[in-house]
């Protein structure tokens, strides 16, 4: 069992999502922006974040190089859960793996809750 | 020859389209996770049902991503090149996955027709696995409606001089190459291009047509054991050859 930071602007999803993991046995917090999930994660320390990089205002790269420079955030383990193809990250792939220490990718139309719910334990235990 | 009007006119309702396609996403999504999440909770009647509207909504959204990547492709020429040695038979064996649960809602046999071994071909790997995913799903659609015997579709390689032909056979004898060309006639003209061959808009065919012409490749009609079927000829890597 996890606490876990879902960042998803979609609310409908982020609903989807959050009863999947629920179901699990994780406890989920979601936000919908950058900012509020800043905030979450100061006030819940989350053992793994879920993020969708299309956020509003801010987006989740420039979430992710925030998140990072915090001390206490550095080793949380960032999984990626996207409407943006992987294959636009070829050139930054490295980038997003070693620097902003991204764990996974899942992009979000080839995604079921099933290989999600996977991707999560398999990068918690790793953690 | 289009007139420079005519370009930026069809630019614009291209990029009214791709809205259109992303856009879609997101409901497609939405439906395609609700009733997975509905269908892990439910132990009754429903659960056919609900996996049956995840798949659905699964399938949309690979035609979506599909049209999207040949507009895109069209665009980007350089993305269209990013070819690389590319093994036919893990294509059609990650195309026959991708197609199977589709293929068996509508009790249809997706098989595998590998003739030997061949050489990597020269290709955008994910660019054809989309396309004949898209293809295949047209053709899945379309063959309980032919009233055919043989609900059996076949992704099938093999040599001939021009190279490797990779395609996907079914039991439609009035599939010809004039088919094709009336089908490219008519889309967007008419809601049933293919009107002796495919129900409906057949619009699996005409992205899996946009991403191999965006990969300077052709879709084409033709015959292979009997059978017809849409077909792509793909050029075998001659590095690989002679190493």
């Amino acid at each position: 069992m996890a606490n876990i930071l879902l960042i998803e602007p979609d609310r409908q999803l982020a609903s989807t999502y959050a009863h999947a993991l629920t179901q699990a046995a994780h406890t989920v917090q979601v936000s919908a922006t950058a900012q509020d999930a800043i905030q979450s994660a100061d006030e819940t320390q989350p053992d793994l974040v879920l993020l969708e990089l299309q956020l509003v205002a801010h987006g989740g790269v420039e979430f992710l190089y925030e998140f990072r420079s915090y001390a206490d955030w550095q080793n949380i383990p960032v999984v990626i859960l996207s409407y943006v193809p992987p294959g636009e990250f070829h050139k930054s792939a490295s980038t997003l793996t070693k620097q902003l220490g991204v764990s996974a990718y899942c992009y979000k139309p080839r995604t079921s809750l099933k290989k999600l719910l996977q991707t999560v334990e398999g990068v918690l235990q790793v953690a | 020859m289009q007139s420079t009007e005519d370009k930026l006119v069809l630019g614009a309702f291209d990029q009214l389209f791709m809205s259109l396609a992303e856009g879609l996403k997101s409901p497609m999504l939405r439906i395609a996770r609700q009733a997975e999440l509905l269908a892990m909770n439910s132990d009754g009647a429903p659960l056919q049902q609900l996996r049956g509207m995840q798949m659905h909504a699964d399938a949309s959204l690979r035609l979506l991503d599909g049209y999207l990547l040949s507009l895109h492709l069209a665009r980007d020429p350089q993305a269209a090149f990013a070819t690389q040695p590319v093994s036919v038979g893990a294509v059609l064996y990650e195309t026959q996955a991708a197609l199977m649960s589709v293929a068996r809602d509508y009790g249809v046999e997706v098989q595998i027709d590998i003739g030997g071994r061949y050489e990597p071909v020269v290709a955008n790997a994910r660019a054809l696995t989309a396309a004949l995913i898209s293809l295949g799903y047209s053709v899945i659609e379309a063959l309980p409606a032919l009233g055919t015997g043989q609900q059996q579709l076949r992704l099938s390689a093999h040599r001939t001089k021009a190279g490797i032909v990779t395609g996907m056979y079914f039991d439609a004898e009035q599939l010809t190459p004039e088919s094709l060309r009336r089908g490219k006639r008519l889309a967007g003209h008419t809601r049933q291009p293919f009107v002796n061959e495919l129900p409906g808009s057949a619009a699996g065919v005409f992205i899996a047509d946009a991403i191999l012409n965006a990969m300077q490749a052709q879709l084409r009609v033709g015959r292979h054991r009997k059978l017809p079927g849409f077909a792509v000829t793909l050029l075998s890597s001659q590095q690989l050859q002679l190493v």
